[in-house]
């Protein structure tokens, strides 16, 4: 019963803040919000993103110069964490999760800012880079899960794991293992070596860990690393979608966290 | 022409010939002699045509329309042989080797394959007419074609012919343009190209594979044939850069001076 409970506690706080983060609204991009963004950009941005954005900062120097991930160089690299397809811009609201969230072992949580402070230096971020003023992406639909994780689902994610050769990088168990990345054949869009992810812990995760995180993870790619998008692979095939999902998710040692 | 006229003066004499016999002979002689016409109508169309493929007297039918930079692109150094890439996975449908020939080399003229032209014109063309599809063909374990020209707002329409799985990763200035999964039987991925550039074309699952499109935004630019050689036409007469690019032999640029009318030959040698 308390297991329960803590899982809707859990859940209901995904929800909320998935909530806000959707309905993040972004205020008037003007000069003032840009110079505002300026003022925190670069007491909180530039030690690795660099002053003019191009992820050359001086601890980016030391964060992924002979190995992925490094500092976002802003002027002309791709997003890896969106909501839009392969090849398309992030949108508002998905730099604000990033900057709000962080990522898990690399780039701190900055929710100590104000929300205004975080909109302003995202929209100091955005004019480093006009494809951001040229066009407008559009967000794909990220449903909730339609479905509860069962055994049955989850023993056809593993073998839609297979099918979809998720193993190749990822290695049986999701140990981040697989053949291609132990020959080091994985390489970021630099040509940067680059390990897959770890999916049997949820610190390796660094797009979310909710379910709905790990299937916008499958739907849009990781734009700039080796991880494609099955947004047009699993196109219709909603069930098949989930049930991979569930399989990721069981194989991280919180598995019982996710049991609803 | 000579044979087809031949062809007429026959049938035009056997349908005079029968044409007396019976009603229906009667029609069906006219049927003929019409088709002959037509016949000896649209061959003498494709003569032309085929009259027109010979370089000299093409370009002098073009250039009546505006100017037309012709040229060839060659390259007189030692050319590699093709590599045998080994294989490490997927060997029942990719084989055991992969030959990769970068550098096609005609004996005779040295002249250059695959080399994308390009002609600055300078000014951009709002008009992009109708949409270009570009297929990017996934066939065992080898991009089909390897290199092509297209113009911005192309249709790249990515496409797995192969039991096994691909992904088509396609950058552009460390960018990503698009990198999507092809799952075997799956139907085709289509994304419009919205930026000019050079656009490398890999997948990440075979990492021999490797594939160009190069996009721009007007549509002045060619791919060389067999023996090197390029034809532009409908450029702004003035003072132009033109611009080559191969995948090994790297770029070239020259100035030239496009004029009002004519043929302008333009010719670019990789050392």
């Amino acid at each position: 019963m308390r297991k329960h409970i803590i899982t809707l506690v859990a859940m209901l706080i995904v929800c909320a803040s998935e909530t806000s983060f959707v309905f993040a609204v972004k205020p008037e991009d003007n000069r003032v919000t840009r110079g505002k963004g300026k003022v925190v950009y670069e007491r909180a941005c530039a030690m690795c993103h660099g002053g003019d954005g191009k992820g050359d900062g001086a601890a980016g120097w030391f964060i992924g110069r002979y190995s992925s991930p490094h500092p976002r160089d802003f002027t002309t690299e791709s997003f890896k964490f969106r909501s839009t397809a392969s090849g398309e811009m992030p949108t508002d609201q998905d730099l604000f999760r990033t900057v709000t969230q962080g990522i898990p072992g690399y780039m701190p949580s900055f929710n100590g800012l104000s929300e205004e402070e975080r909109w302003a230096v995202i929209a100091y971020v955005q004019s480093f880079n006009s494809m951001f003023k040229e066009e407008k992406p559009t967000p794909l639909s990220i449903p909730d899960p339609p479905f509860p994780s069962s055994e049955a689902s989850i023993e056809n994610g593993r073998k839609l794991y297979v099918k979809y050769s998720c193993d190749h990088c990822h290695g049986d168990n999701g140990y981040g293992d697989g053949p291609e990345s132990l020959k080091g054949n994985l390489k970021d869009s630099r040509g940067r070596s680059i390990s897959a992810g770890n999916l049997s812990d949820r610190a390796s995760m660094k797009n979310g860990t909710a379910p709905r995180d790990i299937y916008r993870s499958l739907m849009t790619g990781l734009d700039g690393t080796p991880m494609p998008s099955f947004g047009d692979s699993l196109q219709g095939k909603e069930k098949e979608a989930w049930d991979l999902v569930h399989y990721i998710l069981s194989l991280s040692s919180e598995r019982g966290l996710l049991r609803w | 022409m000579g044979s087809c006229a031949l062809h007429l003066i026959v049938v035009l004499g056997e349908g005079v010939a029968t044409m007396v016999t019976s009603p229906l002979n009667r029609m069906l002689q006219v049927w003929h002699v019409l088709w002959s016409l037509f016949v000896v109508w649209s061959l003498g169309d494709v003569q032309s045509v085929a009259y027109a493929t010979d370089p000299a007297a093409r370009n002098e039918a073009v250039s009546a329309a505006g100017p037309v930079v012709v040229g060839q692109v060659s390259y007189r150094g030692p050319v590699p042989a093709p590599s045998d890439v080994p294989v490490d996975r997927d060997s029942e449908v990719c084989g055991h080797v992969v030959t990769v020939a970068t550098l096609s080399v005609d004996a005779a003229t040295h002249g250059v394959r695959d080399v994308i032209v390009h002609v600055d014109s300078g000014q951009g063309v709002a008009d992009h007419g109708p949409v270009q599809v570009s297929i990017v063909q996934n066939k065992r374990c080898v991009f089909y074609p390897r290199v092509a020209p297209l113009r911005v707002g192309a249709e790249a329409e990515i496409r797995n012919d192969d039991p096994v799985m691909h992904n088509t990763n396609m950058s552009l200035h460390h960018g990503t343009v698009l990198n999507v999964a092809l799952v075997p039987g799956g139907g085709p991925v289509k994304k419009q190209l919205k930026r000019q550039g050079l656009h490398v074309v890999k997948c990440n699952v075979h990492k021999f594979m490797q594939a160009y499109r190069y996009v721009f935004s007007d549509p002045f630019f060619d791919q060389t044939n067999d023996v090197g050689q390029f034809r532009i036409q409908g450029l702004p007469p003035g003072l132009h850069t033109v611009s080559v690019w191969h995948e090994t032999l790297g770029e070239l640029h020259k100035e030239i001076q496009v004029p009002p009318r004519g043929v302008l030959n333009v010719d670019l040698e990789f050392k």
